[in-house]
């Protein structure tokens, strides 16, 4: 269960983002062809720099295991709110619809 | 006023379409159990003129079932009979019946004719069922458990005037029907809930991992310009973070001489452990530090009712 709603929620989010991207692929497919060249150079060049991101890491003396905390922080801390918003909202439909 | 009605409307979205039960709807169903429940069988009945007109005297055949002690709501389906009848040299077979039907057959006039047909009782007399719309299925009202089933397969003749017909006839009645029981909840469709159930339970969620890791390596878009590489950007780099050091290779330039820069962290922690170890704890400790600050004033700002910021716009 838990496994199908993980795997649904990656195809949501991919396929809204083909969505998204659609008429900018084919706006620069069609009128700005060499514009996709400069897009993958940036890509390449942040990824080759993302490759000694490690090496960074254990110079500065930071364990793997701080690490792995500050990504669960971060990723708490942009999907916290969403939550707490969502029951917020939640809760002041019911006060406005409670008799 | 507005916001009333379109909130029932909104409720009655989930309401599941009321459906009743219909045999069609049973689809490719299997089935559930048959054993002692097959027939095939022959029985001859000798009539003489005295019995033409006792209508009531069937050529009848009861078959009793085995005892069946399941809590379950069965149907029974059945085959046709057929219904031979021979009188001197000429025969005729009388065309199939027809689950829980009558046929009337009339050989010589409208004043004589034969009537086959087939029942099937479940429980005693009292639980009658009946035949489907097509014929082809005894369909027993819904019970919670059905312990005995008797199907029974009948002929007879019935006249009213047959003093111009010196009889004496045989008929023979023939089936091979056979009981089926089914749930009403088909097999396959029980399956199917097994199966559902289990998925429902299962807490694995290897899965995911899979699609994250097409995610984060571009591969579960259709990346034609790039874009969505330089989107998934940031996840690169929260995924690189967590990779573990790789010495750095290269080159000197002119002198072509290959060198390795080694893990430098590494290469302190085997050189000055002490210092290395308390610079660790240090540099850790503060980024621990921060972030524990970091959750608690989350947690602060989520407990204030009035705040309806979502902070990860103002990011």
């Amino acid at each position: 269960m838990i496994n199908a709603i993980v795997k649904g929620i990656f195809k949501l989010v991919t396929k809204f983002i083909n969505i998204l991207l659609i008429p900018i692929n084919l706006l620069i497919t069609n009128m700005l062809p060499g514009f996709s060249n400069m897009l993958t150079y940036v890509s390449n060049f942040f990824n080759s720099i993302f490759n000694y991101v490690g090496f960074i890491m254990n110079s500065l003396l930071i364990d793997n295991e701080v690490i792995s905390f500050l990504i669960l922080y971060w990723t708490f801390r942009l999907t916290f709110p969403y939550a707490v918003s969502l029951v917020k909202m939640i809760v002041k439909w019911y006060d406005k619809l409670k008799l | 006023m507005k916001k009333y009605i379109l909130f029932f409307i909104f409720m009655f979205l989930f309401i599941p379409k009321i459906k009743a039960f219909d045999i069609s709807d049973m689809g490719s169903y299997s089935i559930v159990n048959t054993s002692g429940a097959n027939y095939d069988f022959k029985r001859t009945c000798v009539y003489t003129e005295d019995d033409i007109n006792n209508s009531y005297k069937s050529c009848h055949n009861n078959i009793n079932s085995k005892t069946f002690n399941q809590d379950y709501k069965y149907i029974l389906v059945t085959s046709y009979v057929t219904m031979q009848y021979y009188h001197e040299d000429r025969e005729w077979i009388v065309p199939s019946s027809s689950a829980g039907s009558y046929y009337q057959y009339v050989p010589f006039n409208d004043t004589f004719n034969f009537q086959v047909g087939m029942y099937l009782t479940a429980d005693g007399l009292n639980y009658q069922c009946t035949s489907s719309d097509d014929g082809r299925h005894f369909i027993c009202p819904n019970k919670e458990k059905i312990t005995d089933i008797v199907l029974q397969v009948y002929g007879h003749p019935l006249g009213t005037n047959t003093i111009d017909y010196d009889f004496f006839y045989t008929l023979s009645l023939q089936t091979t029907s056979s009981i089926y029981l089914f749930n009403t909840v088909a097999e396959g469709t029980t399956e199917a809930i097994k199966e559902t159930n289990k998925t429902l339970k299962d807490d694995d969620m290897s899965g995911g991992n899979q699609s994250a890791d097409n995610f984060k390596n571009n591969s579960a878009f259709n990346d034609t310009t790039g874009i969505e590489s330089i989107i998934n950007l940031p996840l690169n780099f929260i995924n690189s973070l967590s990779s573990s050091c790789q010495p750095i290779q290269l080159t000197l330039p002119w002198l072509d001489y290959p060198f390795e820069i080694p893990c430098l962290g590494d290469l302190f922690v085997s050189k000055v452990p002490t210092i290395a170890n308390i610079l660790k704890v240090v540099i850790n400790g503060f980024i621990v530090y921060r972030i524990l600050l970091g959750i608690v004033d989350l947690i602060h700002s989520a407990k204030n009712p009035d705040d309806d910021r979502i902070e990860v716009l103002d990011l």
